[in-house]
């Protein structure tokens, strides 16, 4: 383990990322955390985070909780990759249910928020493309659509039904069965 | 090795087929419109008749079928147009979270700007609709509004809401060949539901009170497609179409499929991805070669010749077809199996070599679907079954995906009792097969690889007919509507 690319790898785990929030509050990550998000890696890569990245759609409130997010996850990938090479098998499956059911807690607890802390995380995760974040995101909205009336749906996020009498009746018909 | 003998008497749903004769004389029954619905006394069947007669642009009726296909066409640009219009919301994602309501009505209800601007970036509404996981509820969502409908409806969402959720199967059909109990033949076997659609399941009627000389035929999207002699005659023969999932639908009856002294083969293809666009091919001999004629059901619920193309084979009489993206594959078997496929788009009608090892020796019940763009074949030899895929634009060029040993899979305890292994029906993505052992039927999950029992053959029944899966609907059929002004901004 003592090679020079995961020495490589321990320096760039330490460097420090300077994210700057809308309301210009600064949050200093690792790299490996920030790099959760495409946007700031891309930045990374071409050199461009000197003197922090300032963030003008995230607020801090929001960036907090994304920051919160990536930690753990850099965490848990970071745990996956170092196990993988000193354990059997059998332990490394072992290892790897224990992580995987911790983050799906970690989840679970993280999603238990208000609805308008929902949306903007699922804009944060958008802008700062962190994949995993936007389908967690993206899915407790889908969740909360399953098995509702459209009238719910509209009613729930106040959505103005712009569809015609005439196409709705006709997209019924035609879809009759998924209906009570 | 003449397993065109064998497949005759065969249970695979394609197999059955050659037994039967090939497309009935008549074309004097062809008035018969498309529009006879068994029930008609309900007001949605009503309604169905009265809009066909009027045949606005719009019509539903069920013989607007050529219609249907005009208006898919109009779809694809509209989705297009979608795919730019999202692209330009993501961009103006900062923007957008700042307060804007894209594609929200004026006069809509204050809303918290985050909601507003993730429901209104094309992609972001496109990645929550993608998870709400059962096509049902997909169906619901799509009436929220236009921009919902848009997305939901567009043929690239669908394609990653099928890979993401595979059509779940609800249970499967089985026809008992009985000479006694002519009228109870065909049973419905649930697989149990998911708790999701169990409200589903309990409101929809899968038992199909067919006639006594009706037969099933196919099984596609939610409907399924029964063909009967009601006689002695090909002439009275006739094919229904039955929707379990929507029984207020009633039924549809097709006109008699078009007929030539000289088929030897006929078969209907449901147009897949619309429920009221049907094909039917029929086969003939001119000399050495294999002549094709494929009909299009017209929205006046006439048979149409649609196109007509020549193989240098001769008597290729297919035992396992698949139609899809206006293609019919076909596997026949001559001196050596041929597979061969029909292009409606270019009128070409060509041969292409099978897998190097699959010569016909040992090999029975094979049948395909499709994966992606590939075909695949799914073929049972002794107690393996292989699953192959075809790059459809590559020709002659096969993988094998999947080979699975029955033995193993089983242990000797049911093997034993069984001599004979029957592929019937297999996912569209080759996720499962039905297959029948021993006088039972098994479900083998491909991609999991686990068998389970489901039906075994009553005592006073003499063997299975056929068995065909019966999934929820997919994809869902959803009409063409008008993009909204506010669509484009």
């Amino acid at each position: 383990m003592a090679s020079a690319g995961s020495g490589d790898e321990k320096a760039a785990a330490a460097a420090m990322i300077t994210l700057i929030s809308s309301d210009n509050e600064k949050f200093e990550v690792t790299e490996a955390t920030a790099t959760l998000s495409q946007t700031i890696r891309h930045m990374i890569e071409d050199g461009c985070t000197d003197g922090g990245v300032p963030l003008p759609n995230v607020t801090s409130k929001i960036l907090a909780r994304v920051i919160e997010y990536c930690k753990k996850h850099a965490t848990a990938a970071a745990g996956e990759e170092g196990s993988s090479s000193s354990f059997s098998d059998a332990a490394f499956l072992e290892v790897d249910r224990a992580f995987l059911e911790e983050l799906e807690e970690f989840d679970d607890a993280f999603l238990e928020v208000d609805r308008a802390t929902l949306f903007d995380l699922i804009l944060a995760a958008n802008y700062l493309d962190i994949k995993g974040l936007l389908n967690l995101t993206c899915q407790k909205v889908a969740d909360s659509v399953k098995g509702k009336t459209p009238e719910q749906i509209r009613e729930m996020y106040n959505i103005v039904n712009d569809l015609t009498p005439e196409e709705e009746a006709e997209i019924r018909r035609e879809t009759q069965w998924a209906f009570e | 090795m003449r397993r065109s003998v064998t497949t005759a008497e065969g249970n695979s749903g394609a197999a059955g087929r050659n037994g039967q004769p090939p497309a009935p004389r008549g074309g004097a029954e062809r008035a018969l419109v498309a529009a006879a619905t068994e029930g008609s006394g309900t007001g949605r069947d009503q309604r169905h008749v009265a809009a066909a007669r009027a045949g606005p642009a719009r019509s539903l009726g069920p013989a607007a079928s050529a219609g249907a296909g005009v208006r898919r066409g109009q779809r694809r640009p509209a989705a297009v147009g979608g795919g730019a219009d999202d692209a330009g919301g993501e961009r103006d994602l900062g923007a957008a979270a700042e307060g804007s309501v894209t594609g929200h009505g004026i006069g809509a209800p204050p809303l918290l700007a985050s909601v507003s601007a993730v429901l209104g970036n094309g992609d972001l509404l496109r990645q929550i609709l993608l998870r709400v996981g059962l096509p049902n509820y997909l169906v619901r969502a799509s009436l929220v509004s236009k921009r919902w409908y848009l997305c939901a409806s567009d043929p690239a969402f669908l394609r990653c809401f099928r890979d993401l959720h595979p059509p779940i199967v609800l249970g499967f059909y089985v026809e008992l060949r009985s000479n006694f109990h002519r009228q109870d033949r065909t049973r419905f076997v649930p697989r149990p539901p998911p708790n999701e659609l169990d409200a589903l399941v309990r409101r929809s009627i899968f038992s199909l009170d067919m006639g006594i000389f009706e037969e099933f035929e196919d099984c596609w999207n939610g409907c399924i497609l029964t063909y009967s002699y009601n006689g002695h005659t090909r002439r009275s023969m006739e094919y229904t179409v039955r929707w379990p999932l929507d029984h207020a639908r009633g039924t549809l009856h097709l006109p008699l499929p078009p007929d030539n002294i000289g088929y030897y083969y006929g078969e209907i293809f449901p147009g897949r991805d619309d429920r009221l666009l049907f094909f039917c091919l029929a086969m003939r001999s001119i000399g050495q070669q294999s002549v094709a004629d494929v009909y299009k059901l017209s929205e006046d619920g006439v048979w149409a010749i649609y196109i007509s193309a020549t193989i240098d084979i001769s008597g290729t009489e297919p035992y396992a077809t698949l139609f899809v993206d206006n293609k019919i594959y076909m596997l026949a078997n001559m001196d050596m199996p041929v597979f061969a496929i029909l292009d409606l788009a270019s009128t070409s009608f060509t041969a292409v070599d099978l897998p190097e090892d699959v010569d016909g020796e040992g090999e029975s019940y094979s049948m395909m679907s499709l994966v992606d763009d590939s075909v695949c074949l799914i073929l049972v030899r002794g107690f393996q079954i292989h699953v192959w895929t075809h790059k459809a634009n590559n020709e002659a060029n096969w993988m094998l995906l999947n080979s699975i040993c029955l033995h193993k899979m089983c242990g000797d305890q049911i093997m034993s009792t069984c001599s004979s292994v029957e592929l019937c029906r297999g996912g569209a993505k080759a996720e499962f097969v039905l297959l029948q052992m021993g006088g039972a039927v098994y479900f083998l999950d491909i991609r999991r690889e686990v068998i389970e029992k489901g039906y075994e053959v009553a005592l006073e029944a003499v063997s299975l007919r056929c068995m065909f899966p019966f999934l929820i609907v997919w994809a869902p059929v959803f009409p063409v509507i008008k993009q909204g002004r506010d669509q484009k901004e």
